[in-house]
């Protein structure tokens, strides 16, 4: 599959608003965006996501203006801005640093772009307020940065942002300097601002579980390649490769031996584990069949699919599951569900979600008692290495 | 029962109170003596003999002409190279921090030097410089022109400390400011006639009291570069004290004293300011 092919259907009412071409970005000898290529759909909440350092910000900044890229171009509304300046763009950024002006009030902050575009005072004064009630600011109006909660400094970004009617709306990890309780209110507030107004908004992030909460479609970026941009259930269902499967959301992987496709029936040797039939009719992109090379092919599952019993029940049916034997290890309580470790020989572990039955089975029991976990082959995915 | 002394608590001994005590009178006797004296109700500043209080020789010391030209002078000198050195301490201080260019450490050290020259270097090498130039001004040279020499030999000095003073103020500035300005659609100029010089302001106002305190109580540099008819304040003083001792000159000395007190105390609360923390 080709990660930078979008997959999904052509939605009819998303036209593409941005859309980046090829884009390269070169630091002197450092590669920091290579090939970038994607369409961004007018209205969708779109996040860049990545680990430090794997070019999402540089993207960022290509798009806001603030970068040239080396090679490549960016087209808004089938315009090339490729080369236009920051200030003559029809985007906004919300700043990591929130880059409030700390020597005029929030209103002035607000009116500051409308101001560049020479828009008329009373213009100002009705945009503005509408900006500041848009994201419940209107009482603050007066105030100075300094007397601000970081928090409300970020509305007051927003604000800004926003008041200018921007075709897209970048934010550079909107909720990072926030702390842990109001960052999941504000990424509920964020979606639902954006469902109001109706801009397309970029975002960029290094949490996987904030990409996934808020965006419609998710990129994952890596060493400045596109990895995969899809919508986060798919991104967590069809990891195109293990870098994917292990960046979004736990994933545990074997690694493969030999890949044999027969018959429209494909079987996988792999280490630890016996030959294991996959419910596949072909190979997904990027896996060669036979003897598997250096970094081979991988057999991943997730948590959730991992179900643990006690050794002394009815095994599942082997000829359809992985199993492993082991100990039981330690359980934490997550509410809805819980996580159970269970150990295996040579310090290894599986760990396995369960739901309060499986839980109910397993609670009171000794650390130690022997398990097994095990894993629908159905649930099993063959992914080509990260 | 007393308290053991704690590791830190110096100022519970008596030996460090004693040395706290003999540096402050040292420092600051000689000064209220002088404040006090000026007040004397005698002919002689020299006179430590108190004869009654008296503020007839400040009435004296402004009706001194040759005086208050002398503290004309010191002030025009001081306000046009107070505004010059800022102008160009500001310049120097944004394009060392915004831009990068070869041997850039070696002009930040270049800019900086001025500082710690000795001031006696300062004032002969200007007064041969002047002189080789050719840039003297003569007894006929109208006044103000004729305190050009001393107002060059002022910027000269005084425009390094300017330009340290902002630049300080300036790394402490967020760049994403003036991204997030042009952002929203201003150009090179609004950012810095919107953003940056905001930014700076308080570092601007240190730097203009600090150049006119310097400005104001330079002697020795004054001293080498004043020409026939240029007598500064401090110079002035200098020659009265070289006459004879007169508690007209401790007048005198106590408002420049004053002066420069009120302008430290303005220079140093705007720095603070200075180095105070800067979040957007």
């Amino acid at each position: 599959m080709d990660p930078t092919v979008d997959k999904l259907p052509e939605n009819t009412h998303s036209k593409t608003i941005l859309s980046l071409n090829a884009i390269g970005k070169r630091f002197g000898k450092v590669t920091a965006l290579e090939d970038v290529s994607v369409d961004i759909k007018e209205g969708e909440i779109f996040a860049l996501l990545g680990p430090s350092g794997c070019g999402k910000s540089t993207l960022l900044r290509i798009i806001s203006g603030f970068e040239t890229p080396s090679s490549g171009e960016l087209l808004l509304d089938g315009q090339d801005m490729t080369r236009t300046a920051p200030n003559q763009r029809p985007v906004n950024m919300v700043f990591q640093s929130y880059a409030v002006f700390p020597h005029m009030s929030v209103a002035d902050n607000v009116a500051y772009g409308l101001k560049m575009e020479k828009t008329p005072k009373d213009e100002i004064t009705d945009r503005v307020n509408q900006a500041l009630t848009q994201v419940h600011l209107q009482d603050f109006k007066d105030r100075m940065p300094d007397q601000l909660s970081g928090g409300q400094k970020q509305r007051v970004a927003l604000a800004r942002a926003l008041v200018k009617q921007p075709r897209v709306l970048l934010l550079d990890e909107p909720l990072s300097a926030l702390d842990a309780k109001l960052r999941d209110a504000m990424r509920l507030e964020l979606v639902k601002l954006q469902e109001s107004v109706g801009v397309t908004f970029i975002i960029v992030t290094h949490d996987q579980s904030e990409a996934l909460a808020m965006a419609d479609r998710v990129a994952v970026l890596e060493s400045g390649r596109l990895r995969q941009v899809d919508t986060p259930s798919a991104l967590y269902q069809k990891p195109v490769d293990a870098f994917v499967a292990d960046f979004i959301g736990r994933v545990h992987t074997f690694n493969t031996q030999h890949i044999s496709l027969d018959n429209g029936s494909v079987t996988a040797l792999v280490d630890e584990l016996d030959s294991i039939t996959l419910p596949l009719t072909e190979l997904p992109d990027g896996i060669q069949a036979g003897p598997q090379p250096e970094s081979p092919a991988v057999i991943a599952f997730r948590p959730e699919c991992v179900s643990v019993q006690l050794a002394t029940a009815t095994p599942p049916a082997p000829d359809a599951h992985i199993q492993f034997n082991g100990f039981l290890g330690d359980i934490a309580f997550q509410g809805q569900h819980s996580i159970v470790e269970v150990t295996r020989g040579d310090q290894q572990s599986v760990t396995a979600v369960v739901n309060h039955q499986e839980l109910h089975t397993l609670q009171g029991q000794p650390l130690g008692t022997p398990v097994l976990a095990s894993c629908a082959y159905s649930d099993l995915m063959l992914l080509p290495p990260a | 029962m007393k308290e053991p002394k704690k590791p830190f608590e110096y100022s519970r001994k008596w030996s460090m109170r004693w040395v706290f005590l003999t540096t402050m009178v040292f420092l600051y006797a000689p000064i209220i003596v002088l404040i006090v004296f000026s007040f004397n109700n005698s002919r002689r500043g020299g006179n430590v003999i108190w004869k009654g209080f008296t503020t007839k020789y400040y009435a004296k010391a402004f009706a001194n002409e040759e005086l208050m030209l002398a503290f004309a002078n010191s002030m025009t000198i001081a306000v046009t190279s107070t505004i010059i050195s800022v102008f160009l301490g500001a310049m120097t201080a944004v394009f060392l921090w915004r831009f990068r260019f070869p041997f850039k450490p070696l002009a930040e050290g270049l800019v900086s030097l001025p500082i710690i020259i000795p001031e006696i270097c300062m004032g002969v090498s200007l007064a041969m410089f002047f002189s080789q130039m050719g840039w003297w001004t003569t007894g006929d040279t109208p006044w103000p022109f004729n305190l050009s020499n001393i107002i060059l030999a002022h910027i000269t000095f005084s425009f390094p400390f300017a330009a340290m003073v902002i630049r300080t103020r300036l790394q402490n500035f967020n760049r994403e400011m003036e991204e997030a300005a042009k952002d929203l659609g201003a150009s090179e100029f609004q950012v810095f006639r919107d953003i940056l010089l905001p930014h700076m302001r308080p570092g601007l106002i240190a730097a203009a009291l600090l150049s006119f305190t310097l400005s104001l109580d330079d002697f020795v540099i004054t001293f080498f570069t004043s020409g026939p008819n240029t007598v500064t304040f401090p110079v002035k003083i200098y020659s009265m004290v070289r006459f004879s001792i007169t508690p007209e000159i401790n007048a005198a000395s106590t408002v420049l004293i004053v002066l420069t007190l009120i302008l430290t105390f303005l220079a140093l609360r705007y720095q603070r300011l200075t180095d105070g923390p800067d979040r957007g």
